[in-house]
């Protein structure tokens, strides 16, 4: 009985660890988070992967019905402008997430939680860098409960 | 032209059949709104009114008319509606020609030129207050001001034009129609009105710290029903099926989730309302014009203005770009320069 109750307890007093939905571009961010992964560079377990052809395909409600799902944070990741696979995709989105962003600033949701990044595909060490940042940003707001669903 | 002038020419269009249909505004039982008039006969569009109590946006009408289901076998009449526009109006207008919803031969625009619309809503509080008569048939409204209509010929000055002018026209900067084939009246003088001035409530609200305005925000989205009035009566929210009012689909194939869930959902809840004002936003960045209409249809008062303001000054400030001025450029999300700001990228 005593075992069980002190089993469940642990349970429960499970430390809290931030949800960061990270949306890569297949072409640079994906490939540059591989190369964090196989040249075992450290970076910080918070961080679910989803991976969009271009960030020109990321609509900016992607990010929203992320924050209502429950992600604490969400990174946005690309090719750098001039890079895109798609020659273009990442100009449009540049302009798309510039006015989300300050859209998110405005209403008073935690600008903190959102980022945007250029990680190439031979930047593994700053996958690491911009996952660790943003992980430690949104460690000290704690979890996101302004636009999670009930 | 005159009034009586363009009335006799759209009659002369609709008798010859160069138009289909017309559509105005006409005197309706409320005294501090004009209501649509929506017509092809003749004998209706003597009864067109043109006034300080214009106040929505007909531009909708033309869009809704693309929607309207057709009998098989029957094609639509490709003949142009005479619409009447304000400003703000023919900028929807030019948004339209712009994302090639409507070709221009498909309307025959009648520009108002304006300097301001009344607040139906404020108008009539105003009025409660202040009249005498209690009699709501003797009331006269020009951009002079509100009057009373006493005894006989008698006029009392309940309201100036200033106290009931509807907000947005007081920021308005582009008071004549931008695109038109036929002027109601002669060009009017812009106000005149600043950038500074036009974003002033925006750079206002831009200084709270983020719990204020979280407080604010969460406050005034926690009261929308999501009637989605405002995307209803929007001139630009033209898509068949709206992304934001989407119902579930039944799953088609066994292997997916019974209901496959769109991307914003449609029960309220404050999550999906917030989720569904941010989208909305998104949807009409560089492309709002500012007619204030979703504002005047929202029954719960939700201040929506404020919010496109926001995203039309950052695109303005951002970009340099207004939206329906020119029917000829890319719109400002569907076109890039390499030298964009990007300060908010990190890393
Ligand atoms: S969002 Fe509102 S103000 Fe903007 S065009 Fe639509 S109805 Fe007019
Ligand atoms: S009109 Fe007002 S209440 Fe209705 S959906 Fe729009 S914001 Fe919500
Ligand atoms: S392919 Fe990487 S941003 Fe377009």
């Amino acid at each position: 009985m005593n075992v069980i109750t002190n089993v469940e307890e642990k349970a429960t007093e499970k430390v809290w660890e931030p949800k960061i939905i990270a949306f890569l571009c297949n072409w640079c961010s994906y490939a540059g988070a591989d190369l964090a992964g196989v040249s075992r560079i450290q970076y910080p377990p918070t961080v679910r992967v989803i991976r969009v052809m271009c960030t020109g395909r990321m609509n900016p409600s992607f990010v929203i019905k992320a924050f209502q799902n429950g992600a604490d944070g969400v990174l946005v990741a690309g090719c750098h402008p001039g890079d895109c696979h798609y020659i273009q995709g990442n100009l449009y989105a540049r302009r798309r997430y510039s006015i989300l962003a300050g859209l998110i600033e405005f209403l008073g949701i935690e600008r903190e939680r959102f980022m945007m990044s250029w990680v190439s595909a031979s930047e593994g060490g700053k996958f690491a860098k911009v996952v660790t940042e943003l992980t430690d940003r949104v460690k000290k707001l704690g979890p996101q409960n302004q636009l999670r669903r009930p | 032209m005159s009034k009586e002038g363009i009335k006799s020419e759209i009659i002369d269009l609709l008798k010859s059949g160069k138009i289909k249909s017309f559509v105005g505004y006409e005197k309706g039982t409320n005294p501090f709104f004009l209501r649509p008039l929506i017509t092809s006969s003749v004998e209706e569009v003597k009864k067109a009114d043109f006034s300080v109590l214009c106040v929505s946006n007909l531009v909708r009408y033309v869009i809704d008319d693309f929607k309207i289901a057709l009998p098989r076998g029957k094609t639509r009449d490709s003949r142009p509606i005479a619409v009447v526009v304000k400003g703000c109006d023919s900028r929807a207008v030019n948004v339209l020609l712009q994302e090639h919803i409507i070709k221009r031969s498909d309307v025959f625009l009648i520009g108002m030129p304006c300097n301001g619309v009344i607040d139906p809503k404020a108008a009539e509080s105003l009025w409660y207050e202040r009249n005498k008569t209690h009699d709501p048939t003797k009331i006269r409204i020009s951009n002079e001001g509100m009057f009373e209509i006493a005894d006989g010929k008698e006029e009392i000055k309940l309201a100036d034009f200033d106290e009931i002018e509807s907000e947005k026209c007081k920021v308005c900067m582009h008071n004549n129609p931008v695109i038109y084939d036929e002027l109601v009246w002669d060009k009017v003088d812009d106000k005149k009105v600043t950038r500074g001035e036009r974003y002033k409530k925006v750079d206002d609200y831009e200084k709270l710290d983020p719990e204020k305005k979280w407080l604010f925000w969460s406050d005034e989205f926690s009261k929308c029903i999501r009637c989605y009035g405002c995307k209803n009566i929007c001139p630009l929210c033209y898509c068949e099926e709206c992304t934001l009012a989407k119902d579930k689909e039944k799953a088609v194939l066994p292997n997916e989730k019974i209901w496959k869930t769109s991307w914003i959902d449609k029960e309220v809840n404050f999550s999906n309302n917030v989720a569904y004002h941010m989208n909305r936003a998104m949807h009409l960045a560089g492309r709002c014009v500012d007619c204030g209409e979703c504002e005047r249809a929202c029954p719960v008062d939700i201040p929506l203005r404020l919010l496109y303001t926001k995203v039309e000054k950052d695109i303005y400030e951002r970009y340099g770009y207004e939206s329906g001025m020119d029917s000829e450029v890319k719109p400002v999300l569907a076109t890039f320069d390499i030298n964009d700001k990007e300060e908010f990228i990190e890393g």
